[in-house]
């Protein structure tokens, strides 16, 4: 255990630990697997800030750390589903689950419906950019090209973009 | 960065605190204790398999031909290997999370197809001495009461069907290394646009 590492570790609990907490959230619905997801990612950070000597800027490494561990996570029960492309939803894909629905606010539980169907790497993309994360950074991330995240973007945008705003409307 | 588009989204989770990192001293993760999970049950179940292969050596000692205890200690030794080799694809997993996205669940797809693809190697392979032994020993054995070309004829069906399940298996792994392959192809092309 290096100084260097527990500094690593303590800046990027600094700047990450919500948007570490809302990956998990959303990549994982069950209340206490996401609480293991995020210890998991915890653990996987401080470990790997061992090995980090600038390859990339912190912020990189932190999201690359955190979305390649919750993939493995849920891999295995997605895997078992069938998932759907993101260009193929027209449309936020509605809750069936009313209650949670209500719970989280309508518009906001369809996103994590979206977020749940379909495949990890659209969803990397998805959640990267509701962080606030630039199409260059998302790039640096996911290691998808700029054309392929620039369209994964435009899709997520016009359809959450539409899912609020229907929702706003319907209040 | 730039703003974030849905504000109600960055204002979840603002209390999250990173966990203290004494806590991770001693900690296994999810991914290594499936590991360990997962060789244990292996490991478990080929145990049973060697013991029952044992058991029934141990049985028919008396009576079995030199050829039938060959098969079983062959098919006994075949298992074994197979554990080691479960183990081996189990233990050799460099985890680097820091990788990009695509690269680290291309790597992911590319170890198991290959996994898929030579599993007729490090599988099937080291079960093919024991059961063929275990044929060769049948007609052996009914050969002393029905002379060999019935022996053979008799054996015939239950090897033939051996050889189908040996080439099904083989067959499905193929169709799923082709399947991975295929998603190895599309993230590559999502890398390069």
């Amino acid at each position: 255990m290096s100084k260097q590492q527990n500094a690593l570790y303590a800046e990027a609990g600094a700047n990450f630990a919500p948007a570490i907490a809302r990956l998990a959230h959303a990549m994982e619905r069950q209340p206490d697997q996401a609480a293991e997801l995020v210890q998991e990612i915890h653990l996987e950070l401080w470990r790997s800030f061992a090995r980090f000597e600038g390859q990339c800027s912190l912020s990189t490494w932190v999201y690359r750390v955190a979305h390649n561990v919750a993939a493995d996570h849920v891999g295995r029960q997605k895997r078992g589903m069938k998932t759907v492309p993101l260009d193929q939803f027209e449309t936020l894909p509605a809750v069936h689950d009313t209650e949670r629905g209500i719970a989280e606010n309508h518009a906001m539980a369809r996103v994590y419906h979206l977020l749940q169907r379909i495949p990890s790497i659209d969803a990397q993309v998805v959640l990267l950019w509701l962080e606030g994360q630039s199409g260059a950074e998302i790039s640096a991330i996911t290691g998808l090209g700029g054309s392929a995240v620039s369209v994964r973007i435009h899709r997520a945008k016009a359809m959450i973009a539409e899912g609020f705003h229907t929702h706003n409307e319907d209040m | 960065m730039t703003n974030p588009p849905i504000p109600g989204w960055t204002a979840q989770e603002q209390d999250a605190q990173f966990m203290l990192p004494g806590a991770f001293a001693s900690k296994a993760s999810k991914f290594e204790r499936s590991i360990r999970r997962r060789n244990w049950f292996e490991f478990g179940a080929g145990s049973i398999v060697i013991a029952v292969f044992a058991t029934v050596a141990w049985l028919t000692a008396d009576i079995a031909s030199t050829v039938m205890m060959a098969a079983w200690i062959a098919i006994m030794i075949g298992v074994f290997v197979v554990m080691i080799n479960l183990a081996r694809f189990g233990s050799n997993l460099q985890r680097l999370p820091e990788l990009d996205c695509r690269t680290h669940l291309r790597g992911q797809l590319a170890r198991q197809s290959t996994a898929l693809k030579s599993v007729w190697l490090w599988y099937l392979g080291p079960l093919v001495p024991g059961i063929t032994l275990l044929h060769i020993a049948r007609v052996y054995e009914f050969s002393a009461k029905m002379g060999l070309l019935d022996a053979i004829i008799y054996v015939t069906p239950s090897a033939l069907f051996t050889v189908v399940i040996f080439a099904a298996v083989h067959w499905l792994n193929l169709r799923g290394a082709a399947r991975l392959d295929a998603e190895i192809d599309a993230l590559d092309q999502l890398g390069q646009f």
